[in-house]
């Protein structure tokens, strides 16, 4: 047979060649089943628990993690368990298919319009089931997966109440731009609009939050159904899919043909082309004649780590990252801002006000970040590169922008810029030193009161102990905060946040994905005791399944991100804030170690700030699932601050629970 | 009103939402504008050229950005001013695809005016009306691009078009009245498409401001 690789875009009804420039500063790939493969820290896929009856697979998995998404190899090499003529039922050709894409873990929970294909997984030698106890924890720790991995993450669950709870992961999914392939089962065809037994119509509820979804009305489409499914989640900019699977397509006998095309000529041809080397050097001049420009790089550039190391290193441009960027950019480097916005550290927000030229790179331009629009960046020329046309000029028109892939463009302007760089001799010292005063005049601090451990604290020693090295999946509130100031994250796909949508709950989920995508790295959850319990159901499955996750609970017996607004704002009038028992406020309520004893996890309480570098170094070194549960006061604040809608003048620097406002 | 001064065209015309096209029970408004929108143009000069001039300096299309002079982007006030404007979306059918499209537009808070779709074996071409500023039409054009069945979008409003709107009117008409509404019907070039017992259908097609005629029946 052909090169794999060719043959995969023979298989495409619009063919890739012609929408592909090569640019005379790239070397030409061989085009491939996307334009723009994601590329991942050569981690090796984790091996399943079962065992592989087939040799084939294994190889292909490192392929998978290297060149693309949709692994061409896998369609052309791999061995299916049936013969090829012979008629299986919808559900196995739907695991096969799966397989075909390089899953080896799905987070499925069992109902009944889903039962056929918890069935045919239980025949799959090569997928691995981690059961979460709510539908909710599996689409989140999906996420995890594919946060963590790069590679799409797949969770499963039935019809009705079960697609239902998968909604909070899938608009999460689609704000932060994370991979994922939800399958849901379906009611019969026939019963389909008759109100059925936990029918809902998921793919109506689903349109406004998914990248796209489908729904399957002929059995054989279910190769090409999935097949598209997985290219649309992963190219151009990730989102989730959904494919709903109705019972009685799962229950019928077909032979499949794994041979169709994939059917999205629109998409395809749209999908961003390689940037034009004449924008690049526009850009590139705009940065030899700027004074004080800034890098401000969000969730787009992970996948580009190296290149972008590469542009800092030649030009000495300061880089501030967002929320979702934070790892692209080694946090603990020199030229490193850390993070930017409603609570990014000062000096990151002061360069973004003063600057003349803001690099916009794989960002949108979100509220949290620029407060108010008009503010934002008044004094600078602002290019933008992001991968979405949408994005661009949405919320900030830029002076120059393209539209690409982030890997490409940056590729391309490290070239140019090693081409000029003697002739450009960029100089950015005084700018450098400029910020540099401002950091040490308005460090990240916090305050210690007697032997209370101050939340940041723990993350600091968390940071220490760990070295900088943890995968850190969070909740939603001050405690994600303090982890996104605190934690130095080196490289990227290191910090799981849920951050366009802030989803409570995230957190425990999200580390479990994490642990099965990347089973050689230290996990661990930072969580709130809010965010903690809304998904506490899953340390039934880290113990289960033997996942070592390590959860470090900052808990203040309050929502700590409410408690702030309404001390700040609302004249501290606790509004259903309290999380604790007020009939015995001075208790711990609840215990969350007897939740983990429930759950048959090891658990330990500091309170103290001289225990709590001991505690943990034993919870990092207790080997399997461990609970921290780690009291602070809930009167800290997290500062910086600039309220909502306000600019970089009304930084807020002062101030917690303590003291009136 | 074939006879009627181009004048009361212009100020039709200049009406951002003329009542005419509120009442009008048209089934499926098919807009294509004559030369007339040409002329409005030139007319309305100044505001327009701006506009033109201002799209082409600033980088609102990535995707084919021109080297962009850098100036900080000037809002004009006819950027911020509201438009009808129209877009032609050809989309690859699939099962649920208006809902789509329509959801996408209203997701965004932006209202659609009409739609009107065209449906071949398994291509569909949707002319939709939508109401707002440049920079709102920038947003809807780049939101549906996103969707992943549809295969082009265009904006109808910056193109010289023909536009026509076609009115089927259903008339009460007892033999008393009927031959008043027959002369009626034949200064507007109108056609009567059905005559019952005390019942006429007239069907007029004209471009848009055309509908004097609604009013004076009714």
């Amino acid at each position: 047979m052909a090169a794999t690789h060719a043959a995969a875009a023979a298989n495409l009804t619009f063919s890739f060649k012609c929408s592909y420039h090569p640019s005379p500063f790239l070397s030409p790939k061989p085009p491939t089943n996307q334009d723009f493969p994601l590329h991942f820290p050569a981690k090796s896929n984790p091996s399943p628990l079962r065992i592989i009856s087939s040799a084939i697979s294994k190889p292909q998995s490192p392929t998978t993690t290297t060149s693309s998404i949709t692994p061409a190899g896998t369609h052309d090499t791999f061995i299916s368990r049936f013969a090829v003529d012979e008629p299986r039922k919808g559900s196995d050709v739907l695991v096969e298919a799966l397989e075909r894409e390089g899953v080896t873990t799905v987070f499925a929970y069992p109902g009944g319009a889903s039962m056929e294909i918890h069935q045919a997984l239980t025949r799959s030698t090569i997928i691995r089931n981690v059961l979460p106890r709510h539908e909710q924890g599996g689409v989140f720790a999906a996420e995890g997966y594919a946060r963590a991995s790069g590679r799409p993450g797949v969770c499963i669950a039935t019809s009705g109440p079960g697609a239902t709870n998968l909604v909070s992961g899938l608009a999460d999914a689609l704000l932060d731009s994370i991979p994922i392939v939800a399958i849901t089962g379906q009611v019969p065809r026939r019963m389909i609009g008759t109100d059925a037994f936990q029918e809902t119509p998921i793919v109506e509820v689903t349109r406004s939050i998914t990248k796209h979804n489908y729904l399957v009305l002929d059995v054989e489409d279910i190769p090409r159904v999935v097949r598209e499914a997985f290219y649309l989640a992963s190219s151009g900019r990730p989102g989730p899919v959904l494919i709903d699977i109705p019972k009685d397509i799962q229950q019928q006998l077909v032979v499949p043909n794994w041979n169709q095309p994939i059917r999205l000529p629109g998409y395809v041809a749209r999908l961003p082309k390689l940037p034009d080397e004449k924008h690049l050097e526009q850009i590139v001049r705009l940065v030899s004649e700027a004074k004080k420009p800034v890098l401000y790089v969000g969730g787009g550039c992970l996948n580009s780590s190296e290149e972008l190391r590469r542009l800092v290193e030649l030009t000495g441009i300061p880089v501030a990252s967002t929320l979702m960027g934070l790892g692209a950019y080694p946090c603990n480097d020199d030229l490193s801002l850390q993070m930017l916005g409603m609570h990014g550290t000062v000096y990151a927000n002061y360069a973004v006000d003063k600057c003349d030229l803001l690099l916009a790179f794989g960002v949108r331009f979100d509220d949290r970040v620029t407060g108010k629009l008009e503010a934002f960046a008044s004094r600078a020329k602002i290019v933008h590169i992001d991968i979405d046309a949408a994005e661009i000029g949405k919320n900030k028109q830029p002076h120059v922008s393209v539209c690409a892939d982030m890997k490409p463009a940056l590729e391309g302007m490290n070239k140019l810029l090693e081409e000029r760089g003697n002739k450009l001799k960029l100089d950015f010292s005084a700018w450098r030193q400029e910020l540099q005063e401002q950091k040490v005049k308005h460090p990240l601090t916090f305050k210690t009161f007697g032997d209370a451990i101050p939340p940041q604290y723990a993350i600091k020693v968390l940071d220490e102990l760990t070295d900088g090295n943890a995968i850190i999946s969070t909740g939603v509130g001050q405690h994600q905060m303090w982890a996104a100031q605190f934690y130095k994250y080196k490289r990227p796909r290191q910090w799981l946040t849920s951050g366009g949508l802030g989803a409570m709950g995230f957190g425990l989920p999200a580390a479990m994905g994490a642990v099965v995508a990347r089973p050689d790295a230290v996990v661990v959850d930072i969580d709130g005791d809010g965010s903690f319990i809304m998904n506490v159901q899953e340390l039934a499955t880290i113990n289960v399944e033997n996942l070592p996750v390590k959860i470090m609970l900052l808990n203040n017996q309050h929502l700590g991100m409410v408690v702030q607004w309404e001390d700040r704002f609302y004249k501290a009038n606790r509004a259903h804030t309290y999380l604790g028992n007020p009939s015995k406020e001075s208790e711990i309520f609840p215990n969350m170690l007897k939740f983990a004893e429930a759950c048959g996890i090891p658990a330990a309480r500091v309170t103290k700030k001289e225990e709590l570098r001991e505690a943990i170094q034993k919870m990092l070194d207790t080997p399997g699932p461990y609970l921290l549960d780690v009291i602070v006061p809930h009167q800290e604040h997290v500062l910086p601050m600039i309220p909502s809608g306000g600019a970089f003048s009304d930084t807020i620097n002062e101030g917690d629970g303590r003291s009136q406002f | 009103m074939a006879s009627a001064s181009p004048s009361s065209f212009k100020a039709a015309r200049m009406e951002q939402f003329p009542r005419c096209l509120r009442r009008t029970p048209a089934i499926l408004p098919q807009k294509l504008n004559l030369s007339q929108s040409q002329s409005w143009r030139w007319r309305w000069n100044s505001s327009a050229c701006t506009t033109a001039a201002r799209s082409n300096n600033n980088a609102p299309h990535p995707s084919n950005s021109i080297p962009v002079p850098v100036v900080a982007p000037s809002r004009s006030a006819s950027a911020s001013r509201v438009k009808r404007h129209t877009i032609s979306v050809f989309v690859g059918d699939e099962s649920g695809i208006i809902n789509r499209i329509a959801g996408v537009i209203s997701r965004r808070g932006y209202n659609i005016e009409s739609l009107a779709v065209g449906l071949n074996k398994d291509k569909a071409l949707f002319t939709i009306v939508v109401s707002g500023t440049e920079k709102v039409l920038q947003q809807v054009v780049e939101q549906l691009n996103k969707l992943v069945h549809v295969w082009k979008v265009e904006d109808l409003s910056r193109e010289p078009q023909v536009e026509r709107e076609l009115m089927l009117v259903k008339l009460h008409a007892d033999p008393s009245t009927r031959a008043e509404i027959m002369w009626l019907v034949d200064i507007f070039r109108a056609k009567t498409v059905d005559i019952s017992e005390n019942l006429l259908t007239i069907e007029v097609t004209a471009s848009m401001r055309h509908l004097f005629l609604q009013s004076l029946l009714l």
